[in-house]
């Protein structure tokens, strides 16, 4: 297989990963780029001031002049976001599989799981300070507080939506609950976990953020964005925002990229719209 | 040759009986279900219960299989309890739906059986699952997904997991009932051959209770079948069906056959809801 030259194989590998990569790439670049123009353009015409709204250009130029600073801050608002996934996702897997299996543990601890839900975050975040001090403890804490609901409810139901059939089946050979957990109930809600983790990972940066708005001592594009904000250097805090949405992005292409390898069974993984 | 009876079967010993079910009633709410149910299955018998939609025939089932606790009256399934059938995983369902595992391939699903309930895995008891696969004619889509298969091989599949298990009593849901009318027919006789030459089945084949409101499919596969009333469903009658085995599409044509149909048809159309005094308020 391996050509004379040796570099042959490998253009073709890039060749063939830029073509199955096209489809996915290409529509969400060219609307970046569309939106990109209309913004510049809007910026160029009426002739607004850099500290209402900066043009494009000088968000990317104060991105890549100072790339490295974003990345930094970046890593470390990621690590706050996915440590609070982590958390606050298992913690929600675990009360959902306790919930899904007694409606009275469900009765007694959603009220409680919904009061915490609508407390306002920013009313917590300078609490959370307070009583886990100003290292990371509070930061993750709040991301953890923020993602486990979207995880709670979906699990709940994606433990309980098993096919009726396939529980009879099991039952009728004494299938102790444990092994219909595992061989049925896991596997019939990891259509529903992944859908509630996408909405988790975007929720998870928006409480890292948060949370660094509030302790603002170990940095974070949180921290970044109220400097830049107080300082009125609005195209670092934009390009602050650039490097959250790549972060993102970055986060619901991983997951979907995992979704695809492990629910190649489920419909939501091979439909094209339409 | 075929001999409509209004009474239950000759009684039999004790030992003889795969499922006895004596006295059974089953509520639901206000909702009278079942009533009055006394059927015994001997082993080795193929016995189909027919009744119109609604008529508690699944519920039947479910009750046999251990999986719903009747309201009144006593079930023996394999000379003990229900619950100890299950525990020794001596039963085999099959359901109206396949409900097979959908992230499993075909070889998978045979084996989940296996994986559950270990401590009843004898010895040697469980079949070899790749004869199974031969047996159930999916040989070569071993390692196809439920999705890629059609519904009819989908059920051979769920056939297949049931046997698995080399269970003494087969129960069978209305299996082929969400399949065409084409593939339903071969389905039938597929299932007759199977049964013959299932694991187990030597001088004696599996003994299975069968569901449905094929009145053709039953007289197809049964050696007796039960109708059963409208809600609240009661035995209406019995009638042992007496042709000779193996059986073959073309029999359906036989005089004896459609006279078997005609007859059943006639007791279906003629089972009242048998109400009594107390019943009013269960309709």
């Amino acid at each position: 297989m391996t050509g004379p030259t040796g570099a042959a194989p490998l253009r073709v590998e890039w060749t063939r990963w830029g073509r199955a990569a096209a489809p996915y790439l290409l529509p969400p670049l060219i609307a970046l780029a569309l939106g990109a123009v209309i913004w510049e353009a809007w910026v160029e015409l009426n002739d607004v001031s850099e500290f209402v709204l900066p043009p494009p250009s000088a968000v990317a130029q104060a991105l890549v002049s100072d790339i490295g600073f974003f990345a930094q801050e970046g890593l470390r608002t990621f690590a706050v976001a996915t440590g609070g996934l982590a958390i606050g996702t298992g913690a929600a897997i675990l009360l959902a599989v306790l919930m899904a299996h007694s409606t009275t543990l469900e009765r007694a601890l959603l009220p409680i799981a919904i009061t915490v839900k609508v407390t306002p975050i920013v009313a917590l975040a300078p609490l959370f300070v307070i009583w886990f001090g100003f290292n990371w403890e509070p930061k993750v804490a709040i991301a953890a507080l923020i993602t486990y609901f979207p995880v709670l409810i979906n699990g709940i139901v994606g433990f309980r939506d098993v096919d009726p059939g396939a529980l009879d089946f099991l039952r009728s050979l004494r299938a102790s609950p444990r092994e219909i957990f595992l061989r049925l109930r896991w596997p019939s809600a990891l259509p529903y976990l992944f859908a509630a983790l996408k909405i988790a990972a975007t929720l998870s940066l928006i409480g890292a953020v948060v949370a660094e708005f509030f302790a603002a001592g170990q940095g974070g594009l949180g921290a970044v964005i109220d400097e830049e904000n107080r300082l009125v250097r609005l195209d670092r805090l934009f390009a602050a925002v650039v490097t959250l949405a790549v972060i993102g992005v970055l986060m619901n292409v991983a997951l979907a990229l995992a979704e695809r390898r492990l629910l190649s069974w489920h419909r939501s993984t091979w439909a094209a719209p339409g | 040759m075929a001999q409509p009876t209004a009474s239950p079967a000759p009684p039999s010993a004790p030992s003889d009986a795969a499922l006895q079910l004596s006295g059974v009633r089953l509520d639901y709410g206000d909702v009278r279900a079942l009533d009055g149910i006394d059927l015994e299955v001997r082993r080795g018998e193929f016995v189909v219960v027919v009744g119109p939609s609604g008529c508690g025939k699944t519920s039947l089932l479910r009750i046999a299989a251990g999986l719903l606790p009747p309201t009144d009256g006593s079930v023996r399934v394999l000379g003990g309890s229900a619950d100890a059938a299950q525990a020794g995983k001596r039963l085999g369902l099959v359901a109206q739906t396949p409900a097979l595992l959908p992230w499993r391939d075909v070889r998978a699903n045979i084996a989940l059986p296996e994986s559950v309930n270990r401590s009843a895995n004898g010895p040697a008891a469980a079949a070899d699952p790749e004869a199974l696969i031969r047996l159930v004619g999916l040989e070569g889509f071993e390692r196809a997904r439920p999705h890629e298969l059609s519904g009819g091989m989908q059920q051979r599949v769920a056939l297949a997991r049931a046997l698995v298990v080399d269970p003494d009593l087969l129960l069978m849901d209305e299996p082929f009932a969400a399949l065409d009318e084409i593939t339903r027919e071969q389905m039938r006789y597929e299932l007759l051959r199977v049964w013959s030459h299932a694991p187990g089945a030597g001088a004696t084949a599996k003994t299975v209770l069968f569901v449905t409101h094929s009145v053709t499919e039953a007289v197809a596969l049964a050696d007796r079948v039960v109708v059963l009333s409208p809600r609240p469903g009661r035995i209406a009658a019995e009638m042992t069906i007496d042709l000779p085995r193996p059986r073959r599409p073309d029999d359906e044509r036989a005089p004896a056959f459609l006279d078997a149909v005609d007859r059943i048809r006639a007791l279906l159309r003629t089972a009242p809801p048998e109400r009594e005094p107390g019943d009013g308020a269960a309709s």
